[in-house]
């Protein structure tokens, strides 16, 4: 549904530059559901950046394109559906509008050109062993020692963190106080000394997350972002695209489309899945529950256009997003059925080594994968949470 | 069209459709509503005449207000809020099916002297009809069509059995959706037919449903209808169509409606009602299923108002018809779990004939059924989705 009357050009002119510029080796990874290696998102941020996409909804005065938010989820599902590298949120829509916002000069003028560039990778040091859900009983310490903090402590299901760059990380400054009111925003180099991250692999089979443990690493004041003790709030301030994006429309469409494929291939007593009433009926029911998800997304981002405010009742596009996002997954796991089951952890990085067809020897990783969906960013129950206590006011 | 247009003429159709509910219909004024024999008080039918909304359905060249179906969902939604009994999306989508035949496309004389007769007195609330779309046996497809209609010297004869019509008792006409055999053409085509309520050979069989809305059984004898009765000299089927779509999208919005009033009454009442020293709201596992209810009936608002903007001028285009049957399954499903979880938060009190909740219970399970339930709009959906799987540009990056 299009309320601005160039998103149908727009998305023309998208779906041309990805046929004409997404390299085929990094669609054959995404379509496949294999994890995307370093070298192809930089080769792939090189390309965007080079079209003034990679960072389109920052201001202009620091690299972006202005884009409006209906033209900026446009973009992500035509990307999504078109099997590109789904961009790293934590880089490009946290960590930058935070500096934009948040930052100083230097910092600015530090990490931001090489953000836009697509060359500097971040990571987000958020969750820890006992501070996941309840994050701001966090414990990773940072003492002011001259003109460095030293922090010490660990910190939990980063993902990329083997990519990353840079991390920006909440710590403890304060023990004295509440606890949301003794936590910094810190930018840590990755390469500093006293840094260990060690992989966690995941039921999937992937190392998509890690931890990382700091041991007296020193990180110069400078880092700091905002002023000692606001951290929280820094944490807190969710950009509104941000939070639109979190129905993950794009991601979603895209597993539609991989199920429709599968529906169509795999047979069963002579006919293809999608003639059978079961699988059918399972399809259009998620077809369905992503149609109201669209309806009821398409609401926030027309607030969103006409300068309304978006509310805490977003929350429900990140519960329902995510809740659809494994139902896809269950469906391809539940529709390849035996093809499902054969295992290899080379066919999760590199070309399948199985006998069993195109989209399956991926399928059951994906599948443990997307439990993740409603577990990182405010699980479920945190958006349950919120939808009570701000919207119906329990 | 934007959905978003006319914002502010929107909001007032939402006022005045929110305080007429408030004001108007009380809970006795329901009840005489509901005693009718007809479920239809004349008195308050006129007064949906008088503030516009009989006329808003019909088109301009009809005589009407040409309004969208987006607003007719506005004002269903109002209804269904209240509780409203008499047939309004019934009636008013089958005048706005009458009133569009008399557009000229194609210019119709025959078509426009049954509009001259019949739309300024649907419009004033004078005259009431209802559509007659399906048959025993078919639940709630419409597609089977067993009532035929065969030519005679000055026009049709018609033969055949509908079900399950809505606002039918106390109506003055049907529209009848029959068969007919044109020459020339391969199969049949399905045209629709003002018959009078008195005509002979008509019988009709009314029953009230458990929701207290009323309907009827129509069996239709060789009833004999003047050729000027058939609405449309070429094949209008799509409009017919299109219609029982209006017709099903209003009935979504009206469900959306009572499912709102039936969670507001419920979250009222776990803010109130004490159990172990605490109100059953402060509980967090009924606080989640409170929070679910909220979102099912929120994405159903959303999905049936963008069924309705997705409505098409000329027939169902395939974005029109994917979005109607998505609306209707998901509604019907957010209905039932609705309906469901108002009684068991409710407790005992939730059973209760004389609680209020009841009327609503009884409602959205009705509603649940009425116009397909979603397994049979899910089978629709997924026919659409043949398409798309099929489509060229599906792949064509």
């Amino acid at each position: 549904m299009s309320h601005e009357p160039d998103l149908a050009a727009f998305r023309t002119e998208l779906r041309r530059f990805i046929r004409e510029q997404l390299p085929p080796d990094i669609k054959a990874t995404v379509r496949a559901g294999r994890q995307v290696s370093l070298a192809q998102f930089l080769r792939w941020h090189a390309l965007l950046a080079a079209q003034g996409w990679l960072v389109p909804h920052w201001p202009r005065e620091h690299g972006g394109q202005g884009w409006s938010v209906a033209q900026r989820l446009v973009f992500d599902e035509e990307t999504c559906t078109a099997d590109c590298p789904e961009l790293n949120s934590i880089t490009f829509d946290m960590i930058g509008p935070t500096l934009i916002r948040y930052g100083s000069r230097a910092q600015q003028a530090r990490h931001l050109p090489p953000i836009a560039a697509g060359t500097q990778w971040w990571c987000q040091g958020y969750s820890e062993p006992d501070a996941g859900s309840d994050l701001a009983s966090l414990r990773a310490r940072a003492r002011r020692q001259g003109g460095h903090y030293v922090v010490t402590g660990s910190k939990i299901w980063t993902s990329y963190a083997q990519y990353a760059d840079w991390m920006f990380c909440l710590v403890r400054t304060d023990g004295e106080v509440k606890p949301q009111e003794g936590i910094s925003f810190l930018l840590i180099d990755m390469r500093s000394p006293g840094i260990a991250v060690r992989p966690i692999v995941g039921i999937h089979g992937w190392s998509v997350f890690n931890e990382v443990f700091f041991d007296a690493v020193q990180v110069p004041v400078e880092n700091l972002v905002g002023a000692e003790n606001q951290g929280w709030s820094i944490a807190k301030s969710l950009l509104e695209f941000e939070r639109l994006k979190l129905a993950r429309i794009g991601e979603n469409k895209r597993r539609a489309a991989r199920a429709r494929e599968i529906g169509w291939r795999e047979i069963e007593n002579g006919e293809p899945l999608m003639r059978r009433p079961w699988f059918r009926r399972r399809y259009a029911d998620l077809q369905m529950r992503l149609i109201a998800l669209e309806a009821n997304s398409a609401r926030f981002i027309e607030r969103s256009r006409t300068g309304q405010p978006i509310g805490a009742e977003v929350s429900m596009l990140k519960l329902r997003g995510s809740q659809l996002i494994q139902a896809w997954e269950d469906l391809a796991v539940d529709a390849l059925g035996p093809a499902s089951l054969p295992y290899s952890g080379a066919a999760l990085v590199g070309d399948s080594d199985l006998p069993t067809p195109d989209l399956a020897p991926t399928a059951s990783s994906r599948r443990f994968l997307s439990r993740g969906f409603t577990i990182a960013g405010g699980s479920s129950e945190i958006q349950h949470n919120i939808l009570a206590k701000q919207v119906l006011g329990l | 069209m934007s959905a978003f247009e006319n914002d502010e003429q929107h909001a007032h159709l939402v006022e005045s459709a929110r305080r007429y509910v408030e004001r108007g219909y009380g809970a006795s004024v329901r009840q005489s509503s509901l005693a009718h024999p007809d479920g239809c008080n004349p008195a308050r039918w006129t007064e949906l005449a008088e503030l516009g909304w009989l006329a808003l359905p019909l088109s301009e060249a009809g005589g009407g207000l040409g309004g969208s179906l987006f607003e007719v969902c506005l004002i269903a939604e109002e209804l269904g809020r209240g509780l409203v009994i008499e047939p309004y999306v019934a009636c008013a989508t089958a005048g706005a099916l009458l009133a569009d035949a008399a557009a000229p496309w194609p210019a119709d004389a025959a078509a426009e002297g049954q509009c001259a007769q019949w739309l300024p007195a649907l419009a004033a609330g004078a005259r009431r009809i209802a559509l007659a779309a399906w048959e025993p046996g078919a639940r709630f497809d419409r597609q089977p069509c067993a009532t035929v209609a065969t030519r005679t010297d000055g026009g049709y004869r018609l033969r055949g059995r509908k079900s399950m019509v809505l606002g039918a008792p106390g109506a003055n006409a049907f529209i009848i959706v029959a068969r007919v055999d044109e020459p020339g053409s391969t199969g049949f085509v399905r045209v629709p037919f003002l018959v009078e309520a008195n005509a002979p050979g008509l019988k009709l069989t009314p029953y009230a449903l458990y929701d207290g809305r009323h309907a009827a059984d129509l069996e239709l004898d060789d009833v004999s209808v003047g050729a000027g009765m058939r609405i449309g000299a070429a094949d209008i089927s799509a409009r017919i169509e299109r219609f029982c779509e209006w017709s099903t999208i209003a009935h979504c919005a009206e469900t959306v409606g009572t499912m709102a009033a039936s969670f507001g009454i419920t979250l009222e009442y776990l803010k109130t009602r004490k159990q172990f020293g605490r109100t059953l709201a402060s509980n967090q596992a009924l606080q989640h299923r409170l929070v679910d209810m909220y979102v099912a009936i929120e994405e159903s608002r959303a999905i049936t108002q963008a069924a309705a903007q997705a409505d098409t001028v000329r027939g169902v285009s395939p974005a029109f018809g994917r979005s109607a049957a998505a609306a209707k399954a998901y509604v019907s499903q957010a209905a039932r779990m609705v309906w469901k979880e108002c009684v068991q938060l409710h407790g005992a009190i939730g059973m209760t004939d004389e609680y209020v909740l009841g009327h609503h219970i009884r409602r959205l399970a009705a509603a649940v059924t009425l116009y397909g339930d979603d397994e049979l709009h899910l089978v629709r959906l997924a026919s659409y989705e043949d398409a798309l799987a099929m489509a060229p540009t599906e792949r064509s990056f």
